[in-house]
């Protein structure tokens, strides 16, 4: 030891501890026995893989107005709202608690819309919205993407010109997974054609069944519904805009940085993970355990070890957001970019290992793993593009973090 | 030494690239999908006018006899063009197999049906629990332990598997072995069953190769001309190198297939090893290939209207089918290992 520390008063930071504490545990046990009392297959389906998390059928939404019953839906929204003003780490333990289980979770209005409205938003937006976010008794659809602005999002061409006390917006969104059953829509549109193309960009509330909306299903290798939305000279009063006009695409990114993180929930990573151990514990072939083999012990390890990684990469940006603050941007960049990519190595991996039958579709009775090789194969492949791709995430870690120039 | 193939053999695939590049398009896949049996009698028939279905059945069967050298390089455009037919299950392990163990007068009929476009075959072994288009095969040849059988179709009953590719139609098949179905049994029916899978594996892989490289122009097809920030996206590094990685990994599969395919023709001691490496290869470019090319194109990439999902999931289907990674790596940790 170093003589000069001995004794010496250091600044006492607090210690690394990674165990949840009492009252954390206790949260969480009280989840799970409110989720087992609620439970109900028509609700929580883990063979929907990330989809689950929608809340699109009027069972899953009743499901939901018990949570907010519950006084879980405002968990780290101020008291004034109806809040508790109480740690994120609730609202991720409540959350990666209905993902393990294949349930609706936590996503868009508490998050993107409440968040942002809370932040930004005047008194108007908020007393019409928040309450009915709390009790659960509105679902939005977010329209960010065009089909010329996917991953270059500020792109968005999407007009709205002035008109009285309101205005006309026209053009085409794309990539709306709810807009088929939500009331609302979350959409961004380019106010200013002159100003760069980040800062022309405002935020508005629109009732989908606003004349002039036209809303047309897209279906995916998933067998899930997204949607083209077209406007059609929809009116919007200027009650419904978002914050300021022409900083739509600031707000965009700031909630941006929390979908990346609540949008791709750790649990179910960790349950698949445990579906394809399970297998390979029980599973002989060629008269010998499947559990013997080095070549498949050799992949189990790794992708247990980085499942690991990719829970404690998750805690991370938890620990970074407490009370309820932003999430922490390049920490979210890294969890999504590490924990969709590993994703699709657990998917890769149970087709490699799941032999024969891992060809066959979900819920066919001699598939192995019930047919999840299948499913997730099938729905986690869409995950490094859906929230931002891979290769953005890495964009956004190089500049924010290396300080590399932009290059584009 | 020579490390390229016959003249012969280059022609031959060209005329069945420009045959399927006009006759099995996008659209005549998802045909395929949405019709009773997942494919096409009429193409099938067109195909062996052709030469194809009986490409490996031997000359005095009014087959071309030609071997898997040749018959790699079709497979390879099986694969791009996403065929249904089911040629690998009947013209790279059927017919060769018919040929090794069936007494004269039940080769003679199904290798000149099977020539003539008249006839699929299906192929169930045991690592090979699910038959492709075990519902309209003509004959099915099937094991049971140490002995080889061919049964006619009405003396089988079928369970469907639905698989995620459409056009493979999977069942398993339950049926009762009898003296007038027994084709092989003891160390002739385990001989014949192990050249089986390998061939099987190999034309497989073969497949594989095509599906690759198909998902690949596919991706770079797209790269060019979409464009993001001001400008292609194919200009991007990121992009472009995530593509550079997948055609590596084909262009490293290739010839490790076109190795097994040689040693399968030729018979060499070394069959099983090479056809593993070439299988666990190809299914490793595939499954690269699939996902580079969807990761490529973004969210237009996972629509049902958009053509890339009928080479995935070809991709994915066939990576799972005729031995998985898995197996195929730990045969080869076998041989280069072997266990005490």
């Amino acid at each position: 030891m170093a003589p000069a520390l001995a004794g010496a008063t250091l600044p006492r930071e607090p210690h690394l501890d990674f165990e949840l504490s009492a009252e954390q545990v206790a949260f969480r046990e009280e989840v799970e026995r409110f989720l087992d009392e609620n439970d109900d297959p028509e609700v929580f389906d883990v063979t929907r893989e990330n989809m689950a998390q929608i809340v699109d059928t009027p069972k899953k939404r009743a499901f939901m107005r018990k949570v907010g019953d519950r006084g879980w839906l405002g968990i780290t929204w101020p008291k004034e709202w109806g809040g508790q003003e109480s740690d994120g780490v609730y609202e991720y333990l409540l959350n990666e608690a209905l993902a393990r289980r294949g349930g609706p979770q936590i996503g868009k209005g508490v998050g993107i819309i409440g968040k942002t409205i809370l932040a930004h938003g005047n008194d108007r937006l908020k007393k019409e919205f928040l309450p009915k976010i709390l009790r659960n008794e509105v679902e939005f659809a977010v329209g960010y993407s065009e089909p010329d602005a996917g991953s270059d999002a500020a792109s968005m061409k999407l007009r709205a010109t002035r008109d009285g006390d309101g205005w006309r917006l026209n053009g085409q969104k794309t990539w709306t997974t709810s807009a088929h059953f939500a009331e609302w829509y979350w959409v961004g549109a380019r106010t200013d054609p002159d100003a760069p193309k980040h800062r022309g960009i405002t935020l508005f509330l629109v009732p989908l069944d606003q004349p002039g909306i036209t809303i047309n299903g897209i279906w995916t290798m998933g067998d899930e519904r997204t949607n083209d939305v077209f406007f059609d000279d929809v009116w919007v009063s200027d009650d419904y805009v978002v914050g300021e006009l022409n900083r739509g695409f600031q707000y965009i990114s700031e909630a941006l940085d929390l979908e990346r993180f609540t949008m791709f929930t750790f649990s179910p990573m960790e349950q698949r993970m445990e579906v394809l151990r399970d297998f390979v514990a029980a599973e002989t072939r060629d008269d010998k355990r499947l559990g013997d083999d080095p070549v498949v012990r050799h992949e189990i390890a790794r992708l247990a070890t980085d499942c690991e990684v990719a829970r404690v990469l998750g805690l991370r940006v938890v620990a970074k957001s407490m009370k309820g603050g932003p999430p922490p941007t390049t920490e979210s960049s890294e969890y999504k970019l590490f924990a969709t990519e590993l994703s699709k190595r657990l998917a890769d991996a149970s087709m490699d290992i799941g032999g024969p039958g891992s060809q066959l579709r979900v819920h066919t009775e001699d598939a192995p793993m019930g047919g999840r090789a299948e499913s997730t194969y099938r729905y986690t492949v869409i995950d490094t593009i859906g929230g931002g791709a891979s290769e953005i995430q890495k964009n956004i870690i190089a500049r924010r973090k290396l300080g590399l120039p932009k290059n584009f | 030494m020579r490390f390229a193939f016959d003249e012969d053999h280059v022609l031959f695939r060209t005329a069945v690239r420009e045959f399927l590049d006009k006759e099995c398009t996008p659209a005549d896949i998802r045909a395929a999908w949405s019709s009773h049996r997942g494919w096409s009698a009429d193409r099938w028939t067109k195909l062996a006018a052709l030469g194809v279905t009986g490409l490996t059945v031997p000359e005095s069967h009014g087959g071309l006899g030609m071997d898997e050298l040749s018959l790699v390089l079709v497979l390879e455009e099986s694969g791009r063009a996403g065929l249904p037919e089911p040629i690998v299950d009947t013209t790279a392990v059927g017919a060769p197999l018919l040929v090794e163990v069936a007494p004269d007068d039940l080769r003679e009929r199904w290798l000149r049906a099977v020539t003539a476009g008249q006839a699929v075959l299906g192929v169930g072994l045991a690592g090979l629990p699910y038959v492709d288009h075990a519902g309209s095969a003509d004959l099915l040849l099937l094991q049971r332990g140490d002995e080889l059988h061919a049964v006619p179709p009405d003396q089988v009953t079928l369970f469907e598997q639905p698989s995620l590719d459409r056009a493979r139609r999977l069942a398993s098949v339950e049926w009762e072995p009898g003296a007038g179905t027994l084709l092989a049994d003891g160390g002739r029916a385990a001989a014949a069953v192990e050249s089986a899978f390998d061939r099987g594996a190999l034309a497989t892989a073969a497949e594989l190769l095509g599906v690759s490289q198909q998902l690949i122009n596919l991706a770079v097809e797209h790269a060019r001309h979409r464009v993001q920030f001001g400008q292609p996206i194919g200009a991007f590094q990121a992009v472009k190198h995530m593509l550079a990685d997948a055609l590596l990994k084909l262009e490293l599969a290739r010839p490790v297939v076109y190795r097994a395919a040689y040693s399968v023709a030729r018979g060499m001691p070394e069959r099983a090893l090479d056809v593993s490496m070439a299988k666990a290869y190809a299914s490793d470019a595939a499954t690269l290939a699939c996902r580079v090319a969807l990761q490529t194109h973004g969210a237009i990439g996972y629509t049902w209207e958009h053509d890339l999902q009928l080479w995935m999931k070809r991709g994915w289907a066939l990576a799972a089918a005729w031995g998985d990674t898995a197996w195929h790596r730990a045969r080869v940790g076998a041989a280069v290992l072997p266990v005490p």
